[in-house]
């Protein structure tokens, strides 16, 4: 059984100061180690972060509390960190949540300024 | 508790997390069955998810069990471990302005997406979870 139902991709760009993760799959009880292993990377990094979930299919509370230490991270190192491409089904579970607006996720699609 | 006399589907699961993608699977395919639209199957799997992931997460048994009513317009789900269970004092909805981390993100998800949530723990003598959603309600 595929027990890694999730791949990561970091792209940091220092020059931009900003870091790009791109998450793919499933972020469930399963795959949230792995997942965790990628965001220890981020929290290391001085650098606002953008969270690409274009490929991720399903998230649940495990995922979204993972995101949420991810956000007060970066909060305390005083940088960004906003979500981006997200399936309807997962931003749901952020509207659900009312975490739309702690991932600056509430901008239109035609707003191609990051902050 | 499922009243339903309807169809009901059994399924026990071993507690390992590597399971859980089956589980979502296993329930989107039974709402799908009985006529749910993509939206509501889609809530079903979350809501089943999270219930699945809280027995993984705090029974502490090696087994546990799933069941599945069809009803005429609705679905009654019930998830059901015989593992340490809670005080249920300790069962609580999070206040999302004030803290997202907590293990009841879970609860909160579950009660937000299904009509009617029912949680029965005993320290000791485990955990169901027992949930309904009807077809064609708005969340």
């Amino acid at each position: 059984m595929n027990n890694k139902i999730i791949s990561a991709e970091l792209d940091k760009d220092k020059e931009k100061e900003l870091m790009t993760l791109k998450l793919a799959g499933e972020i469930d009880l399963n795959t949230i180690k792995n997942v965790k292993s990628m965001l220890e990377e981020v929290h290391s990094e001085d650098l606002d972060l953008v969270i690409d979930l274009e490929l991720c299919r399903f998230i649940d509370s495990t995922g979204l509390g993972a995101f949420v230490s991810l956000y007060k991270n970066q909060k305390s190192k005083d940088k960004k960190v906003k979500i981006i491409n997200t399936q309807e089904s997962v931003r749901r579970l952020f509207r659900l949540t009312n975490m739309e607006k702690m991932f600056g996720m509430e901008e239109t699609e035609h707003d191609n300024k990051l902050w | 508790m499922i009243t339903n006399s309807g169809n009901v589907i059994k399924i026990s699961m071993p507690t390992d997390p590597k399971f859980i993608s089956v589980i979502r699977m296993t329930a989107s395919s039974i709402a799908n069955q009985i006529g749910f639209n993509i939206e509501e199957i889609e809530d079903i799997k979350i809501a089943v998810s999270e219930a699945s992931t809280n027995v993984i997460k705090y029974s502490n048994v090696d087994t546990f069990e799933l069941k599945f009513a069809e009803g005429e317009d609705f679905i009654e789900i019930e998830i059901r471990d015989d593992g340490s269970g809670l005080d249920p004092s300790q069962i609580k909805v999070p206040n999302l302005e004030e803290d997202r981390e907590d293990g009841g993100l879970g609860i909160y998800i579950m009660k937000a997406l299904m009509d009617e949530v029912d949680i029965h723990s005993e320290k000791g003598k485990g955990t169901i979870i027992y949930m309904k959603k009807y077809m064609g309600k708005e969340v």
